[in-house]
């Protein structure tokens, strides 16, 4: 490509970037999700069967959700994981768990990776961004940024699609109770599910009122500074599907030392 | 440790991904490296509003495609010389197409003249300046020639298609 004659290419290059019309990758996303499409993404639809761009980049995210090593690339693969491992760990400030994957720690890094990013750099990283930490944000204040709304401190009511959400929402200083939503008109039951960022359930159940009381066990899954997901949807007496709330996020705080603790 | 619960749960898509765009197993960690520092960075700053697959995507993409720039300062790859593809004689198409129309003919010529695969290949290779190499193992090309066949012949159809549109604008000229 790069010794081929610029001016030959300015024109399918023109033709080929993306425009103002262009989707967002989030768009995109959920066109992939096809049961999760509504009416703005099938206008969105609409634009990618038209778009050569779009269609590329479709096709690009379909087959990154479908990626996995091919056969040919499993011990590369391997050996990439082995030290992902590693450097998330040490990132994170976790104990590094021992490696599942063959071949972790058994070969000596190139002299180029002294250079690159590996422990020395790692670890510079990571004093930077303390150091960050420490000259911006007084000390007693550090720690995950505050998701808003927050509904500790009164009655607030978070109007969504259809089902308002009372609670929980935002920050909380200990692992709620239950949840709590407003009673949506014709409403005979409600189904409520908690997920991880990555919508990964952690639980789920049915309700006959506006609320549902979480188990011990859930609550013992609130990790303070770990956020989660919840969503509840409210059924007609056929059990159809009659209006949902949008996905609330919360997360316990992070409880800070006081000073001489 | 949830963090590095989450992220683990990625790693197949992500390491396969940087695996196909760097072709190179030490290039392809440095890549992935990147991508799960940056979000490591900014897993504050997302909201839950996309999964978390589809905002790693938009990193993975990003940090691939600045990969490519970078990587393109480097003596360019043989299958990247465009000078080895048939003149077929006479005016080159992407030549006489810069000269004389628009983008919007030209993508409806490239949406009429190829195939979907043809498509994707010109869109990535022209568009994205991803080289043919890393196009034939992100879209799992298993022809000899991988992507490049797939510029050749569409260039070709590209050419035809352009003759064609010349024709119907003399008919109507005339």
């Amino acid at each position: 490509m790069a010794d081929a004659n610029p001016t030959e290419r300015k024109g399918l290059e023109a033709a080929l970037a993306p425009t103002d019309a262009c989707v967002t990758i989030e768009q995109l996303s959920r066109l992939c999700d096809a049961d999760r499409a509504g009416g703005a993404d099938a206008r969105a639809a609409e634009h990618v069967a038209g778009c050569l761009r779009c269609r590329t980049e479709l096709a690009l995210l379909k087959a990154f959700e479908a990626a996995s090593p091919g056969p040919g690339e499993e011990e590369a693969a391997s050996w990439i994981v082995a030290r992902l491992e590693r450097d998330v760990a040490r990132m994170t400030g976790a104990p590094q768990a021992r490696s599942r994957f063959p071949g972790a720690g058994q070969d000596q890094p190139r002299w180029r990776r002294l250079l690159a990013f590996r422990p020395v750099a790692g670890a510079l990283a990571i004093a930077a961004a303390m150091l960050l930490v420490v000259l911006n944000v007084p000390w007693r204040e550090a720690g995950p940024p505050a998701l808003s709304p927050d509904v500790a401190g009164g009655p607030a009511v978070f109007r969504s699609d259809s089902v308002a959400v009372v609670g929980p929402v935002g920050d909380l200083d200990e692992p709620p109770a239950e949840l709590r939503w407003e009673a949506a008109p014709g409403a005979v039951s409600y189904s409520v599910q908690m997920m991880e960022v990555d919508r990964t359930e952690v639980w789920n159940a049915q309700s006959q009122k506006a609320s549902v009381s979480l188990p011990a066990a859930v609550r013992a899954r609130m990790v303070p500074g770990k956020p989660l997901l919840w969503q509840v949807v409210a059924k007609d007496g056929a059990g159809k599907t009659i209006a949902a709330s949008e996905v609330q996020r919360f997360r316990v705080r992070v409880r800070q030392p006081h000073p001489g603790e | 440790m949830w963090v590095q619960e989450l992220f683990r749960r990625h790693y197949p898509k992500v390491v396969s991904w940087c695996l196909r765009f760097a072709g190179d197993r030490e290039e392809a960690y440095d890549l992935a490296q990147t991508i799960f520092t940056k979000a490591f960075r900014h897993l504050e700053s997302f909201r839950g509003q996309s999964k978390v697959s589809t905002w790693l995507y938009s990193i993975t993409r990003s940090e691939c495609m600045n990969f490519l720039k970078a990587r393109s300062t480097r003596p360019p790859a043989a299958e990247d010389a465009l000078e080895e593809l048939p003149a077929d004689g006479g005016t080159r198409p992407d030549e006489a197409l810069e000269r004389r129309v628009s983008a919007e003919l030209v993508r409806a010529l490239l949406d009429q003249a190829l195939d979907e695969t043809e498509k994707k290949v010109f869109t990535l290779h022209y568009g994205d300046e991803v080289p043919l190499d890393a196009i034939t193992r992100l879209l799992g090309l298993s022809n000899r020639s991988g992507a490049k066949a797939y510029i050749v012949s569409a260039k070709r159809k590209l050419r035809r298609a352009f003759r064609r549109w010349k024709a119907s604008e003399r008919g109507l000229d005339a």
